[in-house]
């Protein structure tokens, strides 16, 4: 308590003094709280996103090693394929598969809307995509296997919504072509979805419309397919899958499994080297605002020479002044760090992860847009570590002052 | 009271209270270091994205249907934009449409047509399936189908020969400019010109008509998408004649428009709309850099935001630390101006300490810096010091010094003596 008597004083004697202080504590847990606040954003993202479903989606892609002149290695694929019996076969011998299913993506498919054309990327699958993505039914149902070989399509409620202005479109029909040459084909809805979750768009991509394959694109083996599994059965799975290519497809042929978890941790990846930039950053500015406090509190105890001096003839030990000087240091950060702490979330409010990583194209919703209590905390905890660290010094040399000389100045 | 006078009192300050100014020094050099650091990068990065080169703001003009990217221009988002009416009849991108887009906009420097062709030396042994995993196949030869004028715009000299005309290429004359390597795997023993070169699938043999001279091989200074022609230009065959025998009136994909100096973006959209109605797309890269830039416009903010703090924070030390020392000599100043110091003596001491602090503060971030330099380079040329940010660090130390000298300075140039004499 009289510790507490004693940096009031000295507030009220140096108000200016006491507020530039604690403002460079606060400028440097700002940095240090956005950017604690910007790696859990990111983690919480990534958890989220992961967590949605209690299933796994798998993309599954074949290929060769060659290397190139220049010694760069590329990826061949189309020689090594998997037939759609084998596949079938997989699926029917492991439990923990759900679904398993080969989808094609056409990139400039283009719509006829009232006499005009309008891109949109579409995906061209069997009736199995349906198992291996469940879609969520709005209107209508899937395609059934029997219905392949007809044009039929389902689409996405945005795009109901877009063409038709509502989503009850059953039995509608939407003209279809892939060149402005050729003459569009029409394929009949059956079923509009809802939006898909992140954990399938982040490895299908959006997926606006599904429509049965062209006779030309009708294949029996493939390079690429999606799996749907049970959650945690992956590295069982992963196994199960490179070992069949490997009988099949030869020693030369290699397989990448994709998951929206690898995808997640490749984009965690990519962003840590990021991360590390604004955390030296971050680090420079609470480096400044603690010598900030240690050169303050050095002037500060100089200024009380005759203080100190006074205190220690009454009767006050060592350990008594010690523990003022560093009582003070500690109390001025605590206070520049709830000021931090207050700054960072007016900050964090215009910078949240999702704005910062904008240029990464990254596909995910995020729902932090304050300071998250972990950033808080931590930060918090940095502004008390600091200002003890350096506070032990200028406490020190206060507590050497021998009450004689002080007095004599 | 002059310069060196002045000098001599800070020096003396500062020594004085040596370890109090060791703190802020090196409080201003790591702000100056941080700061000179992220500069480097940002003017750096900006200098590689001046657009002063023509050949980077090409706009490219193609039919909208063609333009696949307008779904993905539009966020993969529903809906995307309606593009081209099917009822429509089509704008043909002809010689025609060039000459007039050219007469109408008088600030196109060059209107450039191209498309990438090839085909298969006749006569040559098929590929095997080893042959194919060993690289490129080396008879495959690639043709650029242009106007004339593209090759002069790459900067392409004859060697021997002549270059083809406009109306060789409006009759779709079967004749060909060749790179220099070309030329001489093709013919190694003999005169190229008047040579032959039969491809599989096309009907008419080209004549050889121009050799054009070795281009250097070297890095060029910003890569644009004409970087990739000249460091191929070797082994080219630039023709008039299409492989798909266009003989009347030829039609091109997409246009390539360079401009002048300024950016005629806007003016090629009115025309071409108020001209041809919305079925063709007008693409600047200017425009693609500047989406690009807005993208990533919070993030330089922040990362800005960041490396301006340690120094801000800083100065505020400076500004903290300045007013001390105004406070613990005001016995002095009284006793100075007693004896006939003027205001303007005793503010320029202050403001001339905490300049020579924030100069201090800016050479040892320098020094830091340099220090730090071999670290810097092994993450990337683009992190390694240069001139310009010499200058950015001592002038951001100085300026930052300079503004928060000045308070405590005013301060204590306004020092009443009879008060500082009488005071503790």
């Amino acid at each position: 308590m009289e510790n507490f008597k004693f940096l009031l004083l000295m507030i009220k004697k140096r108000p200016l003094r006491f507020i530039l202080t604690t403002l460079q504590i606060a400028l440097g847990v700002l940095a240090a709280a956005l950017i604690f606040n910007i790696h859990f954003g990111l983690t919480d993202m990534i958890n989220n996103t992961a967590s949605q479903t209690s299933e796994e989606f798998l993309q599954v892609s074949i290929f060769e090693e060659e290397k190139m002149e220049d010694g760069n290695i590329i990826h061949a694929m189309g020689n090594k394929r998997l037939s759609s019996k084998l596949l079938q076969e997989l699926a029917n011998n492991t439990n923990s598969i759900l679904g398993i299913s080969s989808q094609n993506y056409f990139h400039d498919l283009l719509l006829v809307d009232k006499n005009l054309y309008r891109p949109v990327g579409a995906f061209s699958a069997g009736a199995s995509f349906n198992q291996t993505f469940p879609l969520e039914f709005i209107n209508g149902s899937f395609y059934t296997e029997a219905e392949e070989k007809d044009n039929k399509t389902v689409i996405s409620e945005a795009l109901a919504k877009t063409l038709f202005g509502t989503t009850d479109v059953l039995g509608e029909t939407i003209g279809v072509t892939t060149s402005k040459d050729s003459e569009p084909t029409n394929y009949l809805v059956t079923g509009v979805f809802k939006e898909l979750p992140p954990t399938i768009t982040m490895l299908l991509g959006p997926v606006n419309m599904v429509l049965t394959p062209p006779s030309y694109m009708i294949s029996e083996s493939f390079v690429e397919f999606s799996l749907r599994i049970e959650k945690n059965q992956f590295t069982e799975i992963k196994s199960a899958i490179e070992e069949l290519v490997f009988q099949e497809c030869g020693p030369e042929a290699k397989v990448t499994i994709d998951t929206a978890q690898t995808l997640l941790n490749q984009i965690k990846s990519s962003t840590d080297s990021f991360l590390k930039i604004l955390g030296i950053l971050a680090f420079a500015a609470v480096v400044v605002s603690s010598i900030g406090i240690l050169s303050i509190m050095l002037v500060n105890i100089l200024e009380r020479t005759r203080e100190i001096g006074l205190r220690r003839a009454l009767g006050a030990t060592k350990g008594t002044i010690f523990g003022q000087m560093l009582y003070e240091s500690i109390m001025l950060s605590n206070i520049g760090g709830f000021m931090g702490l207050i700054l960072a979330a007016i900050v964090s409010r215009f910078f949240n992860v999702g704005k910062i990583l904008n240029f990464m194209y990254i596909n995910m919703q995020t729902t932090q847009s304050s300071l998250s209590w972990q950033a808080a905390l931590l930060s918090l905890a940095l502004a008390s570590i600091v200002g003890g660290l350096f506070g032990i010094y200028p406490a020190y040399q206060a507590a050497q002052y021998s009450p004689v000389e002080s007095l004599r100045d | 009271m002059g310069l060196g006078q002045l000098i001599s009192w800070t020096s003396r300050q500062i020594r004085s209270r040596f370890f109090e100014s060791l703190l802020i020094i090196l409080a201003i050099s790591l702000g100056v270091a941080v700061l000179s650091v992220v500069g480097t990068v940002v003017i750096k990065g900006t200098r590689e994205l001046n657009m002063s080169d023509p050949e980077q703001n090409t706009i490219t003009i193609q039919q909208k249907v063609d333009d696949y990217r307008t779904f993905y221009k539009s966020g993969n988002k529903i809906p995307a934009q309606l593009v081209g009416s099917i009822e429509a009849e089509e704008v043909k991108l002809s010689l025609d449409f060039i000459e007039d887009l050219q007469i109408a906009i008088p600030e196109i420097d060059t209107i450039l047509a191209y498309e990438h062709q090839g085909g298969r030396l006749k006569g040559a042994p098929p590929m095997n399936e080893t042959d194919w995993r060993s690289g490129p196949d080396p008879n495959w030869l690639t043709i650029i189908w242009t106007l004339p004028n593209l090759i002069t715009f790459l900067n392409g000299e004859l060697e021997k020969g002549s270059f083809y005309t406009l109306d060789d290429f409006k009759n779709q004359e079967a004749v060909a400019v060749i790179g220099y390597d070309l030329a001489q795997d093709l013919f190694p023993d003999k005169d190229p010109l008047g040579q032959l070169i039969e491809l599989e699938h096309i009907d008419t043999p080209l004549t050889v008509i121009g050799v054009l001279k070795k281009v250097p091989e070297e890095i060029p200074e910003r890569y644009t998408q004409f970087s990739w022609f000249r460091s191929e230009m070797n082994r080219y065959i630039f023709s008039p004649r299409h492989n798909c025998n266009q003989t009347n009136d030829p039609i091109f994909s997409s246009i390539t428009l360079v401009p002048k100096n300024d950016d005629p973006t806007a003016k090629v959209k009115d025309y071409l709309l108020a001209r041809y109605g919305d079925s063709l797309s007008v693409e600047s890269a200017r425009e693609e850099l500047q989406f690009f830039l807005k993208s990533m416009q919070p993030m330089l903010i922040f990362i800005g935001g960041l490396a301006s703090l340690a120094l801000f924070i800083a100065s505020l030390n400076i500004l903290n630390l300045m007013l001390a020392r105004v406070l613990k000599r005001t016995k002095s100043i009284g006793i100075s101006k007693a004896i006939g110091a003027s205001k303007s003596n005793i503010f320029w001491q202050f403001l001339i300490e905490s300049l020579s602090l924030g100069l201090l503060g800016g050479l040892v971030g320098l020094g830091l810096v340099a220090l730090a330099t071999p670290l810097l380079k092994s993450l990337g040329e683009i992190f390694a010091i240069s001139l310009p940010t010499v200058f950015l660090s001592l002038g951001a130390s100085l300026t930052v010094s300079l503004i928060f000298g000045i308070y405590p300075a005013i301060k204590a140039s306004r020092i009443n003596p009879v008060d500082a004499l009488r005071a503790e």
